[in-house]
């Protein structure tokens, strides 16, 4: 009994808690609120998806409202994105380290990015404010326009 | 005559403390010490096919407090289809019990005691990750010659089953664990302790024992 007790006592929860999306916002450096952009595309450096959330309000796909969510490498340290946008395209490469955790062997394992950090940019004015990517998909890079 | 009557007093306080000292000194010389293994690990070594180890215990008595010494060679496999994980290492633990059976003529003992484990091991961790995005990979990370540390309250008994043979068993309740693995691969599994996830967890042990007595219990 007490073994079995033991047992189940010993098992870890399924949980996770790491996610390889990156959430950028854009912010209007005028009020600090949410921006509304044309972003026709993002491209990641090595991968042919195309990717970001568009607005359901405004039923155009090429409008971004807000934030991207953006899939960061998890098989490297970096990744750099193409903001194709209508008149230019910019540059944002960013850096993180790795971390892989083993959960059991009914959960499997879980693999965390942080020390998010800007690497590279053409945007004017970027910050890093989440350096954790995680599950709650919470902002981690601001842009301000 | 005063004089001699003190003195005469004097001397045998002194002889009487004396006798109580020696006998004081003597209860705390070891009567024997006990030799044994754990026989959970021989039997999960043979029936469970994620885990091969043994477990050496001994404890030396000093009146009715025990000095214990345990060592362990642990090894750990994990397999599913992406994934594969395996640790193999050593631990150790020293503490004291202290039996509560104290006028027990067989020295049998009913324990409560505390320890504290330390132990060296590798661990390496082969992983294929499918993202939807970036492909598939497969993946090493490696851990090699970490230190863990722990703490442990134990309980149990010892029960003397012939002349020179006993049983019994320790419940310990684990606490404490400390690694001091580099990040980017998250220890699982410390030999002695177990799951990393668990900041707390229990441990049982089955021991055969056998006693080599050094002097002769008065």
């Amino acid at each position: 009994m007490l073994i079995i007790v033991s047992s189940c006592l010993d098992e870890p929860d399924c949980l996770r808690t790491g996610d390889t999306a990156l959430v950028i916002s854009f912010i209007r450096l005028s009020d600090h609120k949410p921006d509304t952009i044309i972003l026709y595309r993002v491209e990641g450096d090595g991968a042919d998806s195309v990717f970001y959330k568009y607005s359901t309000e405004t039923d155009k796909l090429d409008t971004l409202e807000g934030s991207a969510l953006l899939a960061v490498n998890p098989f490297a340290n970096e990744t750099a994105f193409s903001f194709v946008f209508e008149t230019e395209d910019k540059i944002l490469k960013v850096g993180y380290k790795n971390e892989i955790k083993f959960i059991s062997e009914e959960c499997g394992s879980e693999q965390i990015q942080y020390a998010l950090k800007i690497l590279e940019t053409e945007f004017d004015s970027v910050r890093v404010v989440n350096t954790r990517l995680s599950t709650s998909r919470t902002t981690n890079i601001e842009i301000y326009n | 005559m005063k004089f001699i009557i003190s003195i005469v007093l004097t001397l045998v306080t002194c002889i009487s403390f004396a006798q109580k000292a020696d006998t004081v000194k003597n209860k705390f010389i070891p009567t024997g010490i006990r030799v044994g293994t754990d026989i959970i690990s021989l039997i999960r070594t043979q029936t469970d096919d994620s885990f091969s180890g043994y477990e050496v215990n001994a404890d030396v008595d000093f009146y009715r407090y025990y000095l214990a010494v345990e060592a362990g060679l642990w090894e750990r496999k994990f397999q599913t289809e992406e994934e594969d994980y395996r640790n193999s290492g050593n631990y150790a633990r020293i503490g004291v019990d202290v039996n509560f059976l104290k006028k027990d003529p067989d020295k049998n003992m009913f324990f409560f005691g505390a320890r504290y484990g330390w132990g060296t091991y590798s661990e390496n961790f082969s992983v294929t990750t499918v993202d939807p995005v970036w492909g598939t990979n497969t993946i090493n990370y490696t851990n090699t010659d970490i230190k863990a540390g722990w703490f442990e309250l134990t309980t149990g008994l010892r029960v003397k089953m012939l002349k020179f043979f006993w049983m019994g068993y320790t419940a310990r309740y684990k606490f404490g664990l400390n690694t001091n693995e580099p990040r980017g691969f998250v220890s699982y599994d410390v030999p002695g302790y177990g799951k990393t996830a668990n900041p707390s967890t229990w441990g049982f042990n089955y021991q055969l024992l056998f006693r080599i007595p050094i002097r002769k219990q008065k």
